[in-house]
């Protein structure tokens, strides 16, 4: 009985090849797409679950509550996981990381190297966290001051090969440092927010500054501690506040206000400044996971809507089956049978397919897939499930309902043309589906107008044509004229100046003091921007009100700052800020009397995620992380080669590095390009899948009419008569699904766009474009299907008779 | 065998009830081989139908073998359909997507009969028939002659007491139709009961009895 449902079924596919493929192809197309989804998905949702006790694990992030808003960090002070360890037996154990961020330069036999991605840790870090060791023991690595352990690629990088074990490298600074090579660790899992390339042990400062390691000041530690249970939390939470009446002095209470997120949630819900690495999103899991699972419904539905129209032409052997003796549940069966057979086709399909793509599409979309990753129980379980609710889904409709047929009826060929109820079902199927994809459509050109907005809104500086050079360990400051000079000397550049913060870049949050504010306010801070003098002249920053720095005013180097907008706001200065006097605190925590000599607008430092913040501009100390030159375009590579040149006379001792700003300011916008290469992506793969259904259905409702057609044409109706009678309630199938999808595209778009400070609003334009689009792409769908009939010849339809 | 009593069927529509049949009387003895004749739109196939329990009477009582099919339910009536009545169409009714040997094992699927039994019984149909070089081929493949064989050795195949054939050669040519009216003839005379519906009143000369409906009712009843 098996065998002969299945042979039916292959030879029903056989018979009508044009149906099968569609809804073979299309439901295959939906399946790989939620497979890939689903792959990305469990990848992102993976983060740092590979950690024994994972779920045990905290850090320790902290807030500054400042006058210009809160700062939430990813770290905290030195003693506070000490301190809670102590204290706390719920509390068993706790590492720490240090010096994330840091530049250093690394010399291995005379080679010199940049590095970006080290930190120091405390000697239990590998017996911490589970990164695999594959030489050394994890407990005595790092026990000892001035050991080193490196990831295989970095030992790759810096020694040529993994046998590193003994071997010293040094680190260039003011006093050069050496360390000896203590372990190597296999290549990272990149399923972990922890990325680093190589690991000091922090025991080294022990030796130089014991009161590093335990200071309630020192804020630049990313603290993890492991709970005996993770409903601890509280408990802890409660602590610090007591830890922080202790400890903490006076004045520093704004800056410390630490609590918890646990180790699996950093990853998509942290997404703070100065992460470790940079964090995925939980709108990214979301937006993926709805687009997964409408992509893969827009395909079922397809499937169930071939399956029923076609169910009206297999009514015929229904009825003879019954009269042969089947029993309705036999005939339920064997229609839920072949659905699952078709189903199980598709999956397999879609299997092979997503094997053979995982490659090319992990790169694009830019995450470590692999086809191993297909093959795990729970992937293997949801594609087993996708196959029996599409197969049962999409089968049990026309099972149902071709099996309650009276034989009689069957086989008198009444059938065909009485479809009746069923043909609202169908209708109501294509509409969700229109629904779905016409949100889409309108999601992309949403995504890609913000995408394009964020590149391209004018942020009050200068942009294109700024090399940068970084300025590694303040090799240029002390002849910072003389270098510019020498370069400026090249006629295809056309002003150089440096700066300690890049736009988009870290920058330090400097206390200031106002005679305009009261004593009051809790930690009055502006962000300070230290700039070399010609700054605001080479950006192209316009000072509204007041005047520029101006090098040959000596005062100007040392007392003149320059404030934006927002900060004048801030100061209760507005419109009276120039010639004012303000305190602002040194490094050494000094008060220093500064005057306003002008007033910029609130130009765009900080990605436009966030709006911009209260800030001053100064020649503050001479520190400059970045060297900036603006260069003619039409000679970049010219101009790249002589800065080489000239880098390499100043500073022999360290390594010449450059970017463009434009593209370092494009890389903010990454996760937004991401998402809108992979929203045009998914969207066009939904709309094509609609349209694939679409197309059958137009083939099998031509059809349905052709002597209708036929008729209408022996009484004269044109081509475009019968054109219009075809398409058109197609038609408002799209336009009742526009109505529907215009206001949920509108609600998603508004809660997308919330994520940005600045953001375009989404214009009617849009919607109706969309609209359009989807009318367009329908229409051209059915038009072969009904042009085809329009053109037919009635006599022949007319004759089948 | 068959017993009909006073059977009625009609159709209800808004303001009036249009009946189908009206106080159909019939019996009908094992061995019988009896011809149903009348006008387009008499009711013969109502008739046919409601004995072959493809479709209910509005009203009246059904005796099969003395069973009263009117008070079955479908499962039932199923069963005794299955196991006692075969059907052939004027229309043939072969499952196209099926090869010859798979429509005529088909009723034996819905029996349960075990796989070997049925090979035996359908390669020994093919044999009575003639068909087994025939016998991989779709419907398709066939003329209309074959085509109806195939339906006769279909309804055969579950070796029912009853062969009920509704208009069985409308669609051939008559060479074709006088084949199958001489198989039916051989079968009848071999014991098997059987009804035909036919408009030919050659095709009424191979039975013994033929029955004449007129407007949904008996008009006459010959036994020749």
């Amino acid at each position: 009985m098996l065998k002969s449902y299945f042979l039916v079924a292959l030879r029903t596919i056989r018979k009508n090849p044009g149906y099968a493929g569609v809804n073979i192809f299309g439901l295959t197309l939906g399946i790989s797409a939620f497979l890939v989804i689903l792959l990305v998905i469990r990848f992102e949702l993976s983060f740092d679950k590979f950690h024994s006790d994972s779920e045990k694990i905290f850090r320790i992030n902290n807030e500054l509550r400042l006058s210009s808003g809160n700062y939430k960090y990813p770290t905290s002070t030195s003693a506070l996981a000490p301190a809670l360890s102590n204290q706390l037996p719920e509390v068993t154990d706790y590492t720490r990381m240090s010096g994330g961020g840091q530049q250093l330069v690394i010399e291995v036999e005379t080679e010199l190297y940049k590095e970006n991605n080290s930190f120091f840790v405390d000697p239990n870090f590998l017996e911490f966290f589970n990164f695999s060791l594959l030489q050394g023991q994890k407990e005595q690595v790092l026990s000892a001051p001035n050991t080193v352990v490196l990831t295989e690629t970095a030992a790759v990088r810096y020694f040529g090969n993994t046998n590193v074990i003994g071997k010293t490298l040094k680190v260039k600074g003011q006093q050069d440092t050496n360390y000896e090579v203590t372990g190597l660790l296999e290549n990272l899992p990149k399923n972990t927010h922890i990325a680093f390339d190589l690991l000091f042990s922090n025991q080294t400062f022990r030796s130089q500054n014991a009161n590093f390691l335990n200071s309630w000041a020192n804020d630049g530690f990313y603290n993890y501690i492991k709970l005996t249970d993770e409903q601890h939390a509280n408990l802890v939470t409660a602590k610090m506040v007591e830890l922080k009446a202790a400890n903490i002095e006076e004045g520093r209470l704004h800056m410390f206000n630490p609590d918890l997120i646990a180790l699996e949630d950093i990853h998509l819900k942290s997404n703070l400044r100065n992460e470790i690495s940079v964090n995925g999103s939980m709108d990214f899991v979301y937006i993926f996971t709805a687009v997964g699972v409408f992509v893969l419904l827009i395909a079922g539905i397809n499937y169930m809507n071939l399956a029923t129209a076609r169910s009206a032409k297999r009514a015929k052997e229904v009825g003879m089956r019954k009269v042969l003796g089947a029993y309705r549940k036999q005939l339920i069966n064997q229609f839920l049978g072949e659905s699952l057979v078709l189903a199980s086709i598709s999956a397999l399909l879609s299997l092979i397919m997503v094997y053979l793509l995982i490659g090319p599409f992990s790169s694009f979309i830019n995450k470590p897939l692999s086809s191993a990753m297909l093959f795990e129980p729970e992937v293997l379980g949801a594609l087993a499930l996708i196959v029996v609710v599409i197969g049962l889904g999409s089968g049990v409709y026309p099972a149902l309902f071709l099996s309650a047929f009276k034989p009689v009826v069957v086989l008198k060929g009444k059938l065909a043309a009485g479809m009746g109820g069923s043909g609202i079902f169908r209708k109501a199927l294509v509409v969700f589906q229109f629904v779905i994809s016409i949100v889409m459509i309108i999601g992309t050109v949403i995504v890609y107008n913000q995408l394009s907005f964020l590149q391209n809104k004018p942020l009050g500086f200068e942009r294109e044509n700024i090399l940068m050079v970084s300025n590694t360990n303040q090799a240029i400051t002390p002849r910072m004229e003389a270098f510019k000079n020498e370069l400026e000397k090249n006629p295809s550049i056309e002003g150089v100046t440096a700066t300690f913060s890049k736009p988009g870049g870290l920058r330090p949050i400097i206390f200031v003091k106002s005679e305009s504010v009261s004593e009051e306010v809790d930690g009055l801070n502006l962000a300070g921007i230290n700039i070399y003098l010609n700054y605001l002249d080479v950006m192209n920053i316009e000072v509204q009100d007041g005047r520029n720095f101006d090098p040959t005013i000596p005062t100007d180097s040392t007392e003149a700052i320059i404030i934006n907008r927002r900060a004048e706001a801030e100061l209760n200065l507005k419109g009276e800020a120039v010639g004012k006097f303000i305190d602002v605190q040194g490094f050494g925590g000094d008060w220093q009397r500064k005057q306003i000599i002008g007033v910029i607008d609130d130009i765009n430092f900080e990605p436009l995620q966030r709006r911009t913040e209260s800030c001053f501009y100064a020649y503050f100390f001479p520190n400059f992380q970045e060297i900036f030159i603006k260069v003619n375009p039409e000679s970049q590579s010219e101009v790249v080669s002589y800065v080489r040149d000239k880098w390499t006379e100043f500073a022999p001792s360290q390594p010449f590095e450059y970017s463009f700003l434009e593209e370092d300011l494009a890389a903010h916008y990454d996760n937004e390009k991401a998402l809108s290469q992979l929203v045009v992506f998914f969207a066009i793969l939904a709309v094509g899948i609609a349209c694939l259904g679409l197309f059958g259905l137009a083939s099998y409702s031509t059809e349905q009419r052709i002597k209708e057609v036929g008729v209408r044409k022996v009484l004269g109706a044109s081509i475009w008569q019968v054109l219009y009678l075809l398409s058109k309630d197609f038609a408002i199938l799209i336009a009742i699904a526009f109505v529907i999808a215009a206001p949920v595209a509108f609600y998603l778009s508004g809660w997308w766009l919330q994520n940005f400070a600045f953001s375009i609003t989404p214009s009617v334009l849009t919607f109706l474009l969309a609209g359009f689009v989807a009318l367009f792409i329908a229409l051209l769908t059915v038009s072969q299907k009904t042009y085809a009939a329009a053109k037919s010849n009635p006599v022949k339809a007319l004759r089948s008779e | 065998m068959i017993k009909l009593r006073d059977i009625d069927k009609f159709v209800d529509s808004k303001y009036q009830r249009t009946f189908i049949l009206k106080g159909i009387d019939l019996d009908i003895e094992q061995g019988e081989f009896v011809t149903i004749m009348g006008p387009s739109g008499a009711g013969k196939s109502t008739l046919m139908n409601i004995i072959g329990m493809l479709d209910e009477p509005s009203q009246g009582e059904y005796y099969f073998f003395d069973e009263p099919i009117h008070r079955m339910k479908e499962r039932k009536r199923s069963d005794l359909h299955k196991h006692h009545i075969g059907f052939v169409f004027q229309a043939y009714h072969l499952i196209d997507e099926l090869t010859v040997y798979e429509n005529i094992e088909t009723p034996l699927l819905y029996k349960g009969v075990k796989s070997k039994e049925r090979k035996s019984m359908v390669a020994e149909m093919l044999d009575r028939f003639q068909m087994v070089a025939k016998k991989d081929l779709f419907p398709e493949q066939l003329s209309g002659g074959q085509q109806q064989l195939v339906g006769v050795a279909r309804a055969l195949i579950g070796e029912p007491k009853l062969l009920l054939a509704d208009e069985p050669t409308g669609n051939l040519h008559s060479d074709q139709a006088e084949e199958i009216m001489k198989l039916f003839q051989k079968l009848n005379s071999e014991g098997m009961t059987i009804v035909q519906v036919t408009h030919s009143k050659e095709n009424a000369a191979y039975g013994n009895r033929t029955i004449n409906i007129v407007d949904g009712a008996v008009e006459k009843d010959d036994r020749h």
